[in-house]
């Protein structure tokens, strides 16, 4: 591939891909446990900021496999057929064929977040009102619709996550069972950890806005040295529903990633003699930094939320985790498009 | 809880590595006939060997004159024995001069491969 917006569309596709599952993921997380344990209006506050990202995730998702297209194709270009014939040739082998189911899934996925937001306008229209939620746009309470919608979206994108195992390295490992199911298994938990810290990062900053509003929930005030401040139990509840899905998520993603990576090493020295083992080296780095960053949140942070301080640490360390986390996915979209060998 | 998670992730890395064996050569041609920048006194197919089975419908190969048009040729042969062998068949033959071989594949984990080599077809004597 050559030309300045062909690299951006070889590394851009796949990441847009990993964008749309962690959104995705996040948002179920939020709108299922992390929001079991809040206070009412945050419950609602979270439902809404989940109906969006999952919206948003399911569009990306759909944009994402289009740019996929685009990229094999562009890649798969012979000069001397027409474009339709590549296109045709495309979409008989395997790699297309995965490209087809995984592209109906985006668009079920698509289908299904969105029918949350149905769900939401068709119980408006229907004069119901909603459960916990006081303003417009409200994302709670127990339409059918947006109950399906949830769920249809959901297995959309479990499906979706499947399509990097069929289509990149894990497809030519042998056994195929094993190296696809390990690769799935790497894709979900990533998006499990990184979506599901999004939302407690939307979750507190949310709740820091509302401390710093005094809006905190009657009865959840402290009394700290620097005198009566808003304290926030929601910060706490948020960062614990979390906590069991993160360790899980980073077990897996360690026991995946490891043995995922092994079967394409031929010996240790690749982590620094080839472009490939280089970038695994640099997103192992990252890695390492976001699990000391996830570490330190839990055995120092977590105790103190609650006070002003403590959840604003959280917030800001949070914050970083996240960040460091969506640089692991731009990496490895960078190392998913690069040759092992 | 952290015990019970490290152990879990012990007896899980112990049921996965054992499973881990490395993986194959990446996909890439192996060699050609003619060879790169060979010469060659007459030529009626074009055969490359990959060094693992591409996906199907995915291989094409050309054989390109020295103004970069494309020669005629019958429809690519997979080696129904050997599916990493692909054969061009050039009924007519071709004249000599310089000439090339573009192909492109796509290996199993979707890569698409592809790059060109020259040869020569020598002037009878």
């Amino acid at each position: 591939m050559s030309g300045p917006l062909l690299p951006l569309l070889e590394y851009g596709a796949s990441w847009l891909h990993f964008v749309a599952l962690v959104t995705g993921a996040g948002a179920v997380l939020g709108r299922t446990v992390l929001s079991s344990g809040l206070s009412p209006v945050r419950r609602d506050a979270l439902h809404r900021a989940a109906g969006r990202a999952a919206r948003a995730a399911g569009m990306l998702g759909v944009v994402a496999f289009a740019a996929i297209f685009a990229r094999q194709l562009v890649e798969f270009r012979d000069p001397f057929a027409p474009l339709s014939e590549d296109a045709r040739l495309l979409l008989r082998t395997d790699w297309g064929a995965a490209w087809r189911w995984g592209s109906v899934a985006a668009v079920v996925a698509l289908a299904g977040f969105w029918g949350t937001a149905l769900g939401t306008a068709h119980g408006r229209a229907h004069g119901q009102t909603p459960a916990r939620a006081p303003g417009p746009g409200a994302t709670s309470g127990g339409s059918p619709v947006r109950a399906v919608g949830w769920v249809v979206g959901t297995l959309g994108l479990v499906v979706t996550a499947a399509y990097p195992a069929f289509t990149g390295h894990a497809a030519a490992g042998e056994p195929r069972a094993v190296s696809i199911g390990l690769d799935v298994l790497h894709v979900l938990a990533a998006s499990v950890w990184i979506g599901g810290l999004g939302m407690v990062v939307v979750g507190l900053r949310a709740s820091g806005r509302a401390a710093g509003d005094g809006a905190s929930e009657p009865g959840s005030e402290s009394t700290t040295g620097a005198g009566t401040l808003p304290a926030d139990r929601d910060a706490s509840a948020l960062v614990h529903a979390f906590s069991p899905f993160a360790m899980a998520a980073v077990a897996a993603l360690i026991v995946s990633g490891v043995a995922a990576n092994l079967r394409m090493m031929d010996s240790p020295a690749v982590l620094l003699t080839t472009p490939w083992g280089r970038l695994l080296s640099l997103k192992l780095f990252v890695v390492a930094g976001v699990l000391a960053l996830g570490a330190r949140n839990w055995r120092r942070l977590t105790p103190r939320l609650g006070t002003p301080d403590g959840d604003r640490d959280m917030t800001r360390s949070a914050t970083l985790e996240l960040v460091l986390g969506h640089v692991v996915l731009v990496v490895t979209a960078i190392l998913i498009r690069t040759s092992p060998g | 809880m952290r015990t019970l998670l490290l152990s879990g992730l012990a007896v899980l890395l112990l049921v996965v590595l054992p499973a881990a064996a490395p993986a194959p050569r990446h996909f890439e041609l192996d060699r050609s006939m003619p060879g790169a920048d060979g010469t060659v006194p007459s030529l009626s197919a074009v055969v490359l060997w990959f060094t693992q089975e591409p996906q199907d419908d995915a291989t094409s190969i050309r054989v390109l004159d020295a103004s970069g048009e494309p020669v005629p040729s019958e429809a690519l042969v997979q080696d129904p024995v050997d599916p990493k062998v692909f054969v061009l068949p050039i009924p007519r033959g071709l004249e000599p001069g310089a000439y090339s071989v573009a192909w492109r594949s796509m290996a199993a984990d979707g890569h698409v491969v592809r790059d060109e080599f020259s040869f020569t077809v020598a002037a009878a004597r």
